[in-house]
């Protein structure tokens, strides 16, 4: 597919498009995980990694 | 060529040489993770992983079933680090690509079981008083929606308005070109549109 293919196909329905796009929102900047949950995977991952590295050099 | 854009890009010269920087330390960082140094990896961790939380958020809509794929999404990556390939794409899109494919799978199975969940809207953003319930519509419907696309234009349209990634990111994430991937948004906004007048 050529370079001015792709600029008809997008020139076409933009107007359409630009709508649908404007819909698609990033999320509120108050979603984020639990300050408790944050801690406990961190510490979780620094747990696992050292049995993941026996484990795979026993393999 | 398009206005489709979320935003426009910063391209200042300092900005640019601190994205480089930036880059060059986390090259450091993740080679290091890949030598099983764990601190390395929990410096990843520290980076991104609010953005993972999120990327997942946006999918489920629960924030437990979201801080469960997160967790699940940097257990994978450390078990695979080591085969991370660095294609010209931030590292946080390698643990998106983890991210996104969990959190389909696992919508997937889920939907077996039952209908798509009905609790989209959080207790923390519908306990914001100023958000009107035709907002909380909006962006339920969009996002029923945006789950419908394939697979392939779901990441596309995910990465490019939720991650507000420009078209050489996405590219690098999803293995095509950037002609293709304006040709799969293109197509996916299409696609929403027709979904959305159903």
């Amino acid at each position: 597919m050529n370079s001015e293919h792709v600029k008809h196909l997008i020139a076409e329905a933009a107007p359409e498009l630009e709508v649908v796009a404007a819909k698609i929102r990033p999320l509120p900047e108050n979603v984020i995980p639990s300050d408790e949950f944050l801690k406990r995977t961190r510490l979780r991952l620094l747990q696992l990694a050292p049995k993941d590295t026996e484990s795979r050099q026993a393999a | 060529m398009t206005t489709v854009s979320p935003r426009p890009n910063p391209d200042t010269n300092g900005h640019l040489r601190e994205v480089k920087r930036d880059r060059e330390e986390e090259r450091l960082l993740v080679e290091r993770a890949i030598g099983r140094d764990q601190s390395a990896f929990a410096e990843l961790y520290d980076q991104h992983v609010v953005r993972i939380y999120r990327h997942i958020f946006y999918l489920v809509g629960d924030s437990r079933e979201a801080e469960d794929l997160t967790a699940q999404t940097f257990l994978k990556a450390w078990e695979a680090i080591d085969r991370y390939k660095e294609r010209g794409a931030p590292f946080v899109a390698w643990l998106l690509r983890i991210a996104h494919n969990l959190t389909v799978s696992y919508l997937r199975s889920k939907r077996e079981h039952s209908a798509l969940d009905e609790g989209f809207v959080d207790s923390k953003r519908a306990g914001n008083p100023e958000e009107s319930l035709e907002q909380a519509n909006d962006e339920r419907s969009v996002r029923d929606a945006v789950l419908r696309l394939r697979d392939e234009q779901r990441q596309v349209i995910m990465l490019r308005f939720v991650e507000e990634m420009d078209y050489r990111e996405v590219a690098a994430v999803i293995g095509k070109s950037v002609p293709a991937v304006r040709v799969i948004q293109h197509r996916a906004l299409g696609n929403l549109r027709k979904i959305m007048q159903e």
